[in-house]
């Protein structure tokens, strides 16, 4: 079945519909929205309520953008305003326990597991940024409209997370070696 | 030399051109070029971050909440589908199914050694290493009312099936019962098969199969999310 026969179907409250829709981009949208929360505990909810809200907004979904483009806007947004209202976070140091990469897009599966480590132990202004620029490929200007700051703001905070992220991977990288070197590896 | 661009100022450049007094630093300094190289390396590595799949149970709750807040109309059992089928066309199916019932279970038969026959003959639900098997009962009539009457039959039991599979579906009246929702799923499917061999681009029972296997894949996860993680 097509995209946009689902996508109607779906916005009728179509269960079975909602569901094909779910299966396809469920690993995009929770992607971005464990990025954005930091941690497994939040990011299940953030992600049930982007979900929510676009089922919601489905009757208003016209067509002008691509679904996955709209989809992801939403799961953006609904996740940076739970970030906002969420005045507990907790200290984060789990590297993704419960979910699955999907599909092999990195070859270097523990850089990777390097990567969401030092993105989940950067300030949240930061990591925002970073996630919507460099994973994410927001422009600044976007990134200015999606968090209500200058472009300015944007590009500076850019810079400051992406050095801060060299830091923690070279200090990550030393532990590593240590660790190896303790291990007589 | 004079001193080290900062680590932020190097952050700036994998995306902005240099100044001319960064410009020429960098030519001289092998340091600095390593370490935005490193950077350029880390942001093209996080462009490429794969995406992540949802915990396990995830879309479960999800349903579940869309269901409690009117978003999804719930999907319709079998039995409403049925309900909601042409008569005409329900005839037609229990028909197709009989034959070919009859068909499967006359191949089973043949395919048995002798001496299990008659076991397969009595239509018994089996299990063997924890998958249930059906076996088909087969029957010969010779006239016509008997096969008439062979077609009631087979078609009463039939209904009678479905009910059995939608009151396990409900958990009607009793606890649910995963294994034995699947003994019912499998010998559904098996028995829609069956009839599929004989019309097999059939809408009806082409849709019956398809909801089935759906359910039967749910039930599945139900059992596994019950004993595992993936």
């Amino acid at each position: 079945m097509r995209e946009a026969q689902i996508i109607r179907r779906a916005s009728t409250g179509d269960a079975e519909a909602v569901r094909q829709l779910y299966e396809r981009y469920a690993p995009r949208v929770y992607a971005v929205v464990r990025r954005i929360a930091g941690c497994d505990d939040l990011a299940q909810d953030y992600a049930q309520e982007a979900w929510i809200r676009a089922i919601r907004a489905l009757p208003t979904f016209r067509g002008d953008a691509r679904f996955s483009t709209w989809l992801h806007r939403i799961a953006v947004n609904s996740a940076l305003q739970a970030l906002r209202k969420s005045k507990t976070r907790r200290t984060r140091q789990a590297p993704m326990p419960d979910a699955v990469p999907v599909g092999p897009r990195l070859g270097d599966s523990l850089l990777q597991s390097r990567l969401e480590q030092a993105l989940d132990r950067l300030p949240d202004g930061q990591r925002e940024v970073l996630i919507l620029h460099d994973v994410e490929g927001y422009t600044h200007e976007e990134i200015g409209d999606t968090l209500g700051v200058t472009s300015g703001t944007s590009k500076s905070q850019l810079s400051k997370a992406r050095a801060k992220m060299r830091g923690m991977l070279d200090g990550l990288n030393e532990n590593i070696e240590e660790r190896e070197a303790w291990n007589g590896i | 030399m004079e001193r080290h661009l900062t680590l932020e100022a190097l952050a700036r450049l994998v995306d902005e051109a240099a100044t001319r007094d960064e410009h020429a630093h960098l030519a001289d300094c092998e340091e600095c070029r390593g370490r935005l190289d490193a950077l350029r390396e880390q942001t093209a590595a996080l462009g490429q971050l794969p995406d992540v799949r949802p915990p396990r149970g995830d879309w479960a709750v999800l349903e579940a909440r869309m269901a409690s807040e009117g978003l999804v109309r719930p999907e319709p059992n079998l039995l409403q589908r049925l309900a909601s089928t042409p008569g005409w066309m329900r005839v037609a199916a229990s028909v197709v199914l009989f034959a070919g019932g009859v068909g499967v279970g006359a191949g089973l038969d043949r395919m048995a050694p002798a001496d299990t026959r008659p076991a397969l003959a009595s239509g018994a639900a089996r299990s063997q290493g924890g998958v249930s098997t059906v076996a088909l009962e087969t029957a010969t009539v010779s006239t016509a009312d008997a096969a008439a009457d062979l077609v009631r039959i087979k078609e009463r039991e039939y209904r009678d099936a479905l009910v059995q599979f939608a009151q396990l579906s409900e958990g009607e009246g009793t606890a649910p019962n995963p294994e034995a929702r699947m003994a019912s799923l499998d010998y559904a499917i098996v028995s829609l098969q069956a009839g599929l061999q004989e019309a097999p681009a059939d809408p009806v029972l082409n849709g019956f199969l398809a909801s089935m296997l759906a359910e039967r894949d749910n039930t599945l996860r139900q059992i596994s999310n019950t004993t595992e993680y993936f």
